[in-house]
């Protein structure tokens, strides 16, 4: 140790800084997921004294949870729902809640900190009790006048996502608190001087919004659309992750059946995060090649 | 601007007011939504049986029944049960938050060949919900005969892989890359070592990342029963856990097509929620005790980019 210089000893501490987790990684998350793949290409047996008995099939476990039987089309339907329709209102509203909530005003402490109640306190069996109390929805929102009217007046295809996301919108809340945080501190980065030459040269509130406020919270944006999909990946609400629960255990199907079902789901989310993560890059770039 | 102009102080003073009760009316809204459930809960908790079954009594039943409380806390297995939850949460995300602490450290400080991958590896298990890996660490812990046991959880999160952990991590060493490496070459100067400068001067300045940390492992922790429930085989007895089991017990009861049944699920109702909010105190305690320091804290993170 003593012939090393200062810096090696420098890298060498930080790489034993990172060495535990590294370890971590390759035992509880690289492992597993290589027998989850292996798992779902086979029928599994598991021994009382903690062995599993592998036989392979090839692509039973998926064609049985794909093709033959609906739960994993059904569910995955609805997680696209979710991240799709759910997941932009949800970026949508935090950002109206950071804009609302930026600038200082009596009462700003506690809404910011009812606003981020959710993240800590709406979750596990609590949420399920909310849940199956019926807190989660609203109910009866077709009776109301405004609704009935989208309903009878317009195809299908529109009045749904629109009924969808009303239908969820304590939901969309409650999965917000976090993404407020995010812009709120974006929009504290936000150069007031800018604000001021725009409204000089004419500028109104909204036109500036779109061309100050909206390109600089740009990487923000994108940081919340990669952490909401990952948030509802995760939520216990999940369709998909209730589906992978549901079938852990069972006799009937195997865990393989379950692994199949896992490991299509990785895919899901790793395309739901790539999708995001492209949309929201292509459309903050268009303009300014428009300006060149 | 010509009209603003053109305003008497008098309408322009009016809209201001009116816009204010606006923006107040509609946030207001939307914390009630938040704050509704809860509020609920808590009036249900307060029920008795005619209350419960009385279509009058919505908002404040009167007398408010405290006994309701007490069975709750009986059901949900005491102060044993409470020390015990509490205790666990308390020592998981501490090891999470020491775990974060030095990982996100080794990312920010100096560089070593690799890390860059390792760098991305970590972000992508980011993405990774746990129920995936699940069935392999149940065979894994089984196989070691650690089921039943708390070091199902402990060792993950000791190695940096418990609930979240990459988000920790990253949270961590953003803070870290925020420090001017002036403070640090000044120790070393004075002939610090990296293991001295890390613990006297960058671990000090990392509270807020900490205090984040700890907050919100201990709410995920808390709240988890599913991992609980699988990896403990119910020897180690948790609030939430017993909270789940009287939830399905009572929906058992009154699940089963009788109406006399389906009735007692009502009557169950006042328990149950009050059930509910005794599990939701510790973190509610938690929550409002570091509030300001939380928010202030993921405020200041810079985890949005440089």
């Amino acid at each position: 140790m003593r012939k090393l210089s200062f810096s090696a000893r420098g890298r060498i501490f930080s790489f034993l800084c990172v060495l535990p987790w590294v370890l971590g990684l390759c035992l509880f998350t690289l492992s597993p997921i290589g027998e989850v793949i292996s798992y779902s290409f086979c029928r599994n047996v598991f021994n009382p004294d903690g062995t599993v008995e592998k036989t392979f099939i090839g692509l039973t476990n998926y064609q049985n949870a794909f093709v033959k039987e609906g739960y994993f089309r059904v569910a995955a339907l609805s997680y696209a729902q979710q991240i799709f329709l759910m997941g932009p209102m949800i970026i949508v509203f935090s950002l109206l809640i950071a804009l609302a909530l930026n600038k200082g005003f009596r009462g700003r402490t506690f809404y910011r900190a009812v606003f981020f109640f959710p993240v800590v306190l709406m979750q596990g069996p609590f949420l399920s009790i909310l849940d199956g109390l019926g807190s989660m929805e609203i109910k009866g929102l077709e009776s109301f006048f405004v609704f009935r009217f989208l309903v009878t007046n317009l195809p299908e295809a529109v009045y749904s996502p629109i009924m969808y996301i009303m239908q969820n919108v304590v939901y969309i809340v409650w999965m917000s608190g976090v993404q407020q945080l995010v812009f709120l501190s974006g929009l504290q980065k936000v150069d007031g001087n800018m604000y001021e030459a725009a409204a000089v040269d004419g500028a109104s509130a909204w036109q500036s919004f779109w061309k100050i406020t909206l390109p600089v919270l740009r990487p923000f944006i994108l940081l919340c659309g990669v952490y909401t999909v990952v948030d509802l990946s995760m939520s216990p609400l999940n369709p998909i992750i209730g589906l992978i629960k549901q079938f852990m255990f069972s006799k009937a199907n195997g865990f393989g059946y379950s692994g199949a079902i896992a490991v299509m789901y990785l895919a899901l989310i790793v395309l739901s995060v790539g999708i995001y993560a492209a949309v929201i890059m292509l459309w903050g770039k268009r303009p300014r090649r428009e300006q060149q | 601007m010509k009209t603003k102009m053109n305003r008497t102080p008098l309408i322009s003073r009016g809209a201001t007011i009116l816009r204010s009760i606006l923006k107040h009316g509609t946030l207001l809204m939307i914390a009630f939504m938040i704050l509704q459930p809860i509020i609920v809960l808590g009036v249900t908790a307060g029920k008795d049986l005619y209350q419960l079954v009385d279509p009058q009594v919505t908002w404040l039943p009167r007398p408010y029944h405290l006994d309701n409380w007490a069975d709750a806390f009986a059901l949900l297995g005491g102060i044993n049960t409470l020390a015990v939850s509490v205790g666990l949460a308390v020592l998981l995300s501490a090891l999470q938050t020491a775990a974060a602490a030095v990982t996100g450290y080794g990312f920010s400080s100096a560089y070593f060949p690799g890390r860059h991958l390792l760098w991305v590896l970590m972000i992508l298990t980011f993405f990774i919900p746990q129920e995936i890996t699940f069935l392999p660490r149940y065979v894994l812990y089984s196989h070691a005969g650690l089921l039943g046991t708390a070091w199902t959880k402990i060792a993950p999160t000791l190695l940096g892989q418990g609930t979240r952990s990459a988000l920790m991590i990253l949270l961590f060493s953003q803070f870290y890359r925020m420090q001017p490496t002036s403070l640090k070459e000044a120790a070393w100067i004075d002939g610090a070592g990296h293991v001295q400068s890390f613990v006297r001067i960058s671990l000090p300045m990392v509270g807020p990342a900490a205090i984040v940390c700890f907050v919100v492992t201990f709410a995920w922790e808390w709240n988890d029963t599913f991992f609980s429930s699988s990896f403990f085989k119910g020897t180690i007895p948790l609030m939430s856990l017993q909270l789940e089991n009287a939830q399905t017990l009572f929906n058992a009861a009154g699940g089963d097509g009788y109406s006399i049944a389906q009735a007692d699920s009502i009557f169950h109702r006042g328990i149950e929620s009050s059930a509910a909010l005794l599990t939701m105190l510790p973190v509610l305690c938690i929550y409002l005790l570091f509030e300001r320091r939380l928010i202030e804290g993921l405020d200041r993170t810079g985890i949005t980019g440089e």
